[in-house]
């Protein structure tokens, strides 16, 4: 096993600092440094720190006497025993039942809690630690002994990325806290205060190895605070620039994982909820089937390997109990790109500066609590009634970076704020291996509704050319309505569809908005900031009001570049 | 009893045995008695330390609780101080704009009248006629070249399309115009003659003043402003008094926008309250009136809205953030403001420029409310003519090469659902946080609103609902009908074209989709031409939009006749059928 790969599966040392030896000391490169923003991860541990939980609450998961949460896991069991309360091992099945005979008596014993519980706490930190660093052996042994084929086929050096299957509390936009499952990648506790409910980017390369990287492709220069600096002016279109060709990083959101073409994924997912549960890539695997772990038993784990379907975005999900259990947070995007050219869609087709990959989704809180307390829900009869709506996990103000939270805004600005300087945008050659058009191209854009509701993605300022749905490349002539009444063209749209599981992939242009006056163009001296927002309109909302506190973003045409202009890039 | 009898038989041992024991009794009583005391003890002990444990819990949480208020209430006095502070700059910076723009206004007033002096002796051009644009007519005389900017060369490898000298409309001034309020270019003075490509390269021949880009004055706003929560953001949009038009032209259409709020009654008996927008001769209708420029114009809406704040959002028109009407990139208008935009022409071939095609206006304030209130009206804009593509008598281009459409037929459809619930609340429902249910929309009641846009009713209070269409059939001298679907409707729609059997009907052809033409691009460096002209129309009997979504759609009914044309709305989650509706449509 390489040192990256190893070092990458050890789920506490992986996201934490640069220091990874030989590759951490070039600065300019993102290849290790990152992700010490907290995003809503984060925030929600404070939130649950300054509420319920004492001052002590340790950040590892420890049963809290006041949080009923302990039983409330139990009740979900239904069928009792380990599954409420496994310790940190995830996999392990046999150790499960410690942390729970500590949360068990101490609903039980009264006066002697205080003393007691803390070293109880103490000693189970202790053996929390020792076992996640025995996690990895551990499983693998276990995988080893198994009998599925593909895990036979599993040779130790080959990197495995573990999925832990969580539950947890998140914090919304309006502070609430919200009950979710999500694909986590360390094991953490429903109560943990800062839950592992999504899984930080890491990429496939096609060498075979994995690495934890915020951005792709690895090694290339991290875009300032998520904007594309130009390459120069265009002395032929004045107050306008040319852009780096094949030069910016793209920063990835959480939840994303990026497979290069040529790539083995390998995906260890462990469910350590108390239900059968499942990650399915949905039209990853071969003829476009879904390639899928299959049903998950309660503490078990499953390795999901595939090859690295064609480049394009997949949804990942459980696809159990349609649309619940995505619909509770476990979801995700898969994005595979060509390594021969990282800067296109895939070779001959739309190339960018750079590209933003959105993943929407709905929050039914109602839905939330019927599993949180055991139940089932069942979408026939409970209607969902969906009550924030996230973009990159975020919604509103903190979508739009404009929190007092400055990491929760950078990260905002990284993954999600559209950005560039202006420039001549030629819509016939922005790509597709034209070598002066792609020079004037845009970036693009790659809209993934992991929710459930239909979605109206409307951009004030310009409107985007949308080139594929669902990794179906529309055509630049003869377009068709389908049977359904869709029409597949590539063409311009200042609102773009995009229904639940849908994927819509477009180019803003990032030029100069066609209808403001000459003389204001010429002036502006500022950046002009533009709204996106989804116009089904009630996902504007959070909480029922506080417009707009939903699905939105803002998107941002640079004020004139200062300099200096850098980088050698082509 | 026997021992009792027999006391003196017992051994010293057996006494000491009994002594033995009793001490044992003693001292296991003793023991027990410690025990317990200490038990009591400990529990004393125990309860006393829980209570002081809990004690210092309480006073630590109230020490919290203190720290915690202390620390809102700075928070609450820095976001105070940071909104007013925030005001004040803004206040600042708009002053120093309304002194530029005075001064500008001045120094073009001088200009103006050293150029009309010049021109006193010249022959004036006629006139034309009746104009409902409230201001002067532009006194933008074509200067002769003189300080019109050198059309520099294309920026790209592209074609430069061969239209410069796109000839001033002489077609559209023949025809009867439907619309009132609106009279595209009442004035033949094209601003445009050779077309420069380079937008911002071309100094305005208006502004005599060179563009000044570095003004180095203080940053006129926070580069990006802060808020503490959701609720503060909601609560707290950008509000300004009355903020100045930048480098405010003389308009070629100026509409006067005024707010209003009624009970309305629809063509299902239903009445309801409303919020829509409103002009002098179009009072209180639903929707608001229909704003008609032509690319090219400079284009301004006087608004001012009576009752609370709202704004104007251009959708699908693309000026600079004043200008498009949305509160938290530019400001609410709680006085008054006038907006200004020039819709880019078109040119053909060329996919990346023209603006021809079916928008909407609305307000962008507390929008998923204000929208579904009613704030809405169409917006059309209509395509410069270029000589290689005249027009017909009775016709109008869909955009500048586009096709030709029969005027007289021009067909508006709105789809629109209503949710009475929300029919009734605060202009400001839910912004303070509170649960306004408007994440829940459940519509109780299906329109379609529109009509022949050469025959909406003039009246007062009136809902204009589209009853019946009516379609040309090819052959003969009139051009084909056009429908413009304008989704103002919050869930997806389906839109069947059938015969009177429900059998579907391939009478559409899609030719536009907001605001941009369908174009064949397939060919780098040569002509985009709109499909049905490169061979392939897009014809349907269904199709699927979403809210916001417009759609320009030539219909070609196979026969003369009549047919169907039914509207579903469907769930947004589940895409279930909620509501649909059917009218007719005659074809001759
Ligand atoms: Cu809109
Ligand atoms: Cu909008």
């Amino acid at each position: 096993m390489d040192e990256r790969s190893a070092n990458l599966n050890n789920p506490n040392d992986n996201l934490d600092e640069g220091t990874m030896g030989d590759e951490a000391t070039d600065a300019a490169v993102s290849r290790w440094g990152f992700v010490k923003y907290g995003a809503i991860a984060g925030l929600g541990a404070l939130a649950l720190a300054g509420g319920q939980q004492p001052a002590h609450a340790q950040p590892a998961a420890t049963p809290e006497p006041e949080a009923d949460t302990g039983t409330e896991a139990k009740d979900a069991a239904g069928t009792a025993t380990e599954t409420g309360d496994p310790s940190g091992t995830g996999a392990g099945t046999g150790t499960a039942t410690d942390s729970e005979s500590g949360s068990g008596t101490d609903a039980g014993t009264e006066t002697e809690v205080d003393t007691e519980t803390e070293t109880e706490t103490e000693a189970e930190t202790e053996t929390e630690a020792e076992t996640e660093t025995e996690t990895e052996t551990e499983a693998e042994s276990e995988s080893e002994s198994e009998t599925d084929s593909k895990a036979a086929r599993e040779s130790s050096d080959e990197p495995v990325l573990d999925v832990y299957i969580n539950e947890g509390y998140l914090k919304m936009v309006d502070d609430s806290l919200v009950y979710h499952r999500g694909f986590g990648d360390r094991p953490t506790e429903k109560n943990d205060a800062d839950p592992s409910l999504a899984i930080k980017p890491r990429v496939f390369l096609k060498d075979g190895d994995l690495v934890a990287s915020r951005v792709y492709p690895v090694g290339a220069p991290e875009p300032p605070h998520g904007t594309p600096e130009p390459k120069g002016p265009d002395s032929r279109n004045p107050g306008q620039y040319l852009i780096h060709r094949a030069y910016w990083g793209s920063f990835m959101p959480e939840r994303v994982i990026v497979a290069e073409k040529g790539s083995t994924i390998r995906l260890r997912v462990h469910n350590r909820l108390a239900k059968e549960h499942e990650l399915a890539i949905h039209g990853a695997g071969d003829d476009g089937e879904d390639a899928t772990t299959g049903k998950i038993a309660p503490g078990e784990n499953v390795l999901l390997e595939l090859d690295a379907p064609d480049p394009g975005v997949y949804i990942y999900s459980d696809p159990g109990n349609q649309p619940v259990e995505r619909t509770l947070g476990l979801y995700g995007a898969l994005v595979v790109m060509d390594s021969s050219d990282p800067w296109c869609i895939a070779p001959g087709l739309a190339e960018f500066e750079r590209q933003w990959v959105w993943l929407a989704h709905a929050v039914d809180p109602v839905w939330a609590n019927i599993e949180a307390k055991g139940g089932t829900v069942n979408p026939a009869t409970q209607r969902a009634v969906p009550r924030y709506f996230t973009l990159n996990g975020r919604s509103g103000y903190e979508s739009m970076g404009m929190t007092r939270d400055e990491e929760l805004n950078r990260a905002s600005d990284e993954e999600t704020t559209i950005s560039g300087y202006p420039r001549q945008f030629e819509v016939r050659e922005f790509g597709e291996g034209s070598e002066a058009g792609s020079l004037r191209g845009g970036q693009l854009v790659r809209m993934v509704n992991c929710g459930i509701v239909f979605h109206q993605m409307h951009f004030h300022g310009n409107h985007l050319w949308t080139v594929r749905c669902d990794n179906e490349d529309w055509k630049r002539s003869e377009g068709y309505v389908d049977e359904d009444g869709y029409l597949c063209f590539q063409q311009w749209e200042d609102v773009i569809r995009l229904k639940g599981m849908e994927v819509k992939e477009s180019i803003i242009p990032i030029k100069r908005p066609p209808d403001a006056i000459d003389q204001v163009w010429n002036a502006r001296n500022s950046d002009w900031g533009y709204p996106m927002h989804c116009h089904s309109e009630s996902s504007q909302t959070a909480a029922g009001g506080m417009y707009p506190g939903g699905l939105t973003a803002h998107w941002i045409i640079k004020a004139p570049f200062k300099g200096p202009y850098k980088g050698a890039g082509s | 009893m026997i021992e009792s009898l027999l006391p003196g038989k017992l051994t010293a041992r057996q006494k000491k045995e009994a002594e033995r024991k009793k001490k044992e009794a003693l001292a296991r009583k003793k023991r027990e008695a410690e025990a317990k005391r200490k038990r009591e003890a400990e529990a004393r002990k125990r309860a006393e330390s829980r209570r002081r444990h809990e004690e210092a819990m309480r006073r630590a949480a109230e020490d919290r609780r203190k720290r915690e208020a202390a620390a809102k209430k700075r928070r609450e006095a820095e976001a105070k101080r940071r909104r007013e502070e925030e005001a004040r700059r803004k206040a600042a910076a708009e002053a120093k704009r309304r002194r530029e723009e005075e001064e500008r206004r001045k120094r073009e007033e001088a200009a103006r009248k050293r150029r009309e002096e010049a021109e006193a002796n010249q022959p004036k051009p006629p006139s034309p006629s009746p104009s409902p644009v409230v201001t002067p007519p532009p006194v933008v005389p074509n200067p002769g070249g003189s300080t019109d900017p050198d059309p520099t060369p294309t920026e790209t490898a592209a074609p430069e399309p061969t239209d410069p000298t796109s000839s001033p409309d002489p077609v559209e001034t023949t025809v009867p115009d439907p619309v009132g309020t609106t009279d595209p270019d009442p004035t033949p003075p094209d601003t445009s003659e050779p077309e420069p490509t380079d937008p911002p390269s071309s100094p305005d021949p208006v502004d005599t003043t060179p563009p000044d880009p570095v003004d180095p004055v203080e940053p006129e706003e926070e580069a990006r402003h802060r808020f503490d929560s959701q609720v503060d953001f909601s609560s707290n949009q950008n509000e300004l008094e009355n903020p100045v038009t930048e480098f405010k032209q003389t308009p070629d259409l100026f509409v006067d926008l005024s707010f209003y709020g009624t009970d309305l009654r629809f063509d299902d008996g239903a009445e309801v309250e409303m919020w829509s927008f409103e002009t002098a001769d179009q009072r209180k209708n639903f929707p608001g009136p229909l704003i008609r420029p032509k690319e090219g114009q400079i284009f301004q809406a006087h608004f001012k809205p009576s009752k609370g704040n709202h704004t104007i959002h251009w959708h699908g028109m693309e000026p600079d953030p004043r200008n498009d009407g949305v509160g938290h990139t530019s400001f609410e208008i709680a006085g008054e403001y006038t907006y200004q935009w020039q819709p880019e022409k078109g040119r053909p071939g060329d996919p990346n420029w023209g603006t021809a095609g079916t928008y909407f206006y609305h307000c962008h304030v507390n929008t998923t409310l204000h929208v579904q209130m009613g704030m809405f009206g169409p917006l059309i804009i209509d395509p410069i003519v270029h000589e290689d593509y005249p027009v017909s008598p009775g016709a109008r281009r869909a955009f500048v090469d586009g096709p030709e459409y029969d005027i007289d037929t021009e067909t508006l459809l709105v789809p629109y659902s209503m949710a009475t619930r929300w029919h009734g609340m605060n202009h400001a429902a839910g912004l303070s946080g509170e649960d306004a249910g408007l994440n829940h929309f459940e519509p109780n009641h299906f329109y379609l609103l529109g009509g022949e846009l050469a025959r909406r009713p003039g009246g007062k209070e009136t809902v204009w609902s589209l009853k019946s269409l009516r379609a040309n059939v090819k052959g003969g001298s009139r051009k084909r009908t056009l429908l413009r679907l304008l989704n103002a409707n919050y869930l997806p729609t389906v839109l069947r074209f059938q015969d009177s059997w429900g059998k579907p009907v391939p009478m559409a052809e899609v030719i536009a989709h907001d605001g941009r033409p369908f174009r064949d691009t397939s060919k780098p460096g040569e002509p985009s031409l709109p499909c049905g002209e490169a061979g392939y129309p897009m014809k349907t009997s269904i199709l699927r939009s979403g809210s916001a979504e417009r759609w320009d759609v030539l219909l070609d009914p196979p026969s003369a006749g009549e047919y169907q044309v039914v509207v579903e709305f469907r769930h947004w989650i589940t895409d279930e059928i909620v509501g649909s509706r059917t009218v007719r449509l005659v074809a001759s």
